[in-house]
């Protein structure tokens, strides 16, 4: 069996691209969003939109990109489902999955839960900033609000969590 | 009284919970997938978008001129770009009956695709398979709208027998752009009529493309294997260009096709040469082959 997953001479950028940064990109999304399926989502649509203009040279950071659209998609993918789920039934699936074991999974994280349950706003600052390990300024930038806001969001954040997972003082 | 989390902890705990996470296998196929399916989407806009400034600047000249706006050919031009905006190669057989042995019993078969909604937005349709041996069945399937996909939504493009297993499988076209289009595959597995699947999700196999990318499949050889081929330019200039080419290899297990083996690289190779070649077209029995124009 030939298993090939970078170009031998390593001259594909995009699928060096892929290789070194989707993996991360994907965790990056189930924090955001807390589904595997939905981060899914989202990542591939992050890679599609970046793919033709790494091809042609278009962008000078697609790393920097790909974040940005990761995070974007993120949000309007919870817009988008908490409008579904407010309007409509959710269908029992017919059987269990792989997919749906590693969500179940996933969803027992008791830091999954608690970050569910506090504003996005926070839970985006929160990841950016201390498990994708940004600086402050990249994840205000990222965020699009003021470095100061960004030091609001995470400090409430921390606060809420402690709360939520029971850390004493 | 609760502290807040220390930051250190917090990381520690969300790596915990995300860490084993890891791409699909497909991950990289599927955008691959993805970003020629989006090319060709914005061919198909573009194309139409010419084509309504054109008819738009004719019905205003003929308005000036003062003579009759020139609705009947404007009709028949549009009939024909629509006809023209689908894949190059040969044209996918209209849906109707098809002569083919699905069930495998030497006698033949048919098929037709039924909308299970309305109008040119339906996404909604049922293959109704007819067999001389197992009866009448339906199975429900998506396939793109008939305003996303012309001319009239999806196609069966054709039944042949891609495993080697004595019974034909019915091919049908359920997307379609500019260049490429996107087949799905169902065969009969334990006396059912299944849509095939890859990594859990029905078959989508891409055919087609243009100068700069393009792909296609095999069946047959070797053991029965399916396999799925294309290239895409990494840079376009005189003479010899620099092409990305991949070749999966895919095993059919019921009505599940197995990646068994992925192999991609790069060459040097003129557009034309029958280097690149090997990775386009259709090379499965009867199907219609889709080599590069």
């Amino acid at each position: 069996m030939t298993v090939y997953l970078v170009d031998q001479d390593g001259a594909d950028d995009f699928t060096g691209l892929f290789v070194g940064h989707y993996q991360q990109l994907l965790r990056l999304a189930v924090l955001f969003v807390g589904d595997v399926p939905a981060a899914e989502d989202v990542v591939q649509e992050a890679f599609i939109r970046v793919h033709g203009a790494v091809r042609r040279r278009r962008i000078e950071d697609p790393v920097a990109y790909l974040r940005q659209t990761v995070v974007n998609l993120s949000r309007s993918d919870l817009r988008r489902r908490l409008i579904a789920r407010k309007h409509a039934q959710r269908a029992m699936p017919d059987a269990a999955s792989a997919e749906d074991d590693a969500h179940s999974a996933l969803a027992r994280h008791e830091v999954i839960r608690a970050l569910r349950s506090i504003p996005a706003r926070q839970r985006e600052a929160v990841v950016l900033r201390y498990w994708a390990d940004l600086p402050e300024g990249e994840v205000a930038r990222l965020m699009g609000v003021s470095v100061g806001t960004v030091k609001g969001y995470t400090s409430r954040a921390l606060a809420r969590l402690g709360q939520l997972l029971g850390e004493s003082a | 009284m609760s502290a807040p989390l220390d930051a250190d902890r917090l990381a520690r705990l969300l790596e915990d919970a995300v860490g084993s996470i890891r791409p699909r296998a497909d991950a990289l196929d599927s955008i691959r997938r993805g970003a020629r399916r989006r090319r060709a989407t914005h061919r198909t806009v573009a194309v139409a978008a010419v084509f309504a400034i054109f008819v738009g600047g004719a019905i205003a000249y003929a308005a000036v001129r003062g003579g009759t706006q020139p609705t009947g050919p404007a009709s028949g031009a549009t009939a024909r770009h629509s006809r023209s905006a689908s894949p190059t190669g040969p044209a996918a057989k209209p849906a109707g009956a098809h002569d083919w042995d699905i069930d495998g019993d030497g006698r033949p078969d048919s098929a037709r695709i039924v909308p299970l909604g309305k109008g040119d937005r339906n996404t909604r349709f049922q293959l109704v398979v007819k067999m001389s041996s197992l009866g009448t069945q339906r199975i429900p399937f998506t396939a793109a709208s008939a305003i996303k996909s012309p001319p009239n939504g999806p196609q069966i493009v054709g039944s042949v027998d891609a495993d080697s297993d004595g019974r034909a499988e019915i091919f049908i076209m359920i997307d379609s752009g500019a260049a490429t289009q996107f087949w799905t595959i169902f065969k009969l597995v334990n006396h059912r009529i299944t849509q095939v699947t890859i990594a859990g999700q029905p078959a989508s196999l891409s055919v087609g493309g243009s100068v700069m990318d393009n792909s296609g499949f095999s069946c047959g050889r070797p053991r029965g294997d399916l396999v799925i081929y294309g290239y895409g330019a990494l840079s376009f200039g005189a003479g010899s260009q620099k092409w990305s080419v991949e070749r999966d290899t895919y095993r059919w297990a019921g009505a599940r096709l197995v990646l068994v083996s992925k192999h991609s690289s790069t060459i040097r190779a003129s557009p034309r040469s029958p280097q690149l070649a090997k990775y386009a077209g259709v090379r499965c029995g009867s199907l219609p082959q889709y080599t590069p124009s």
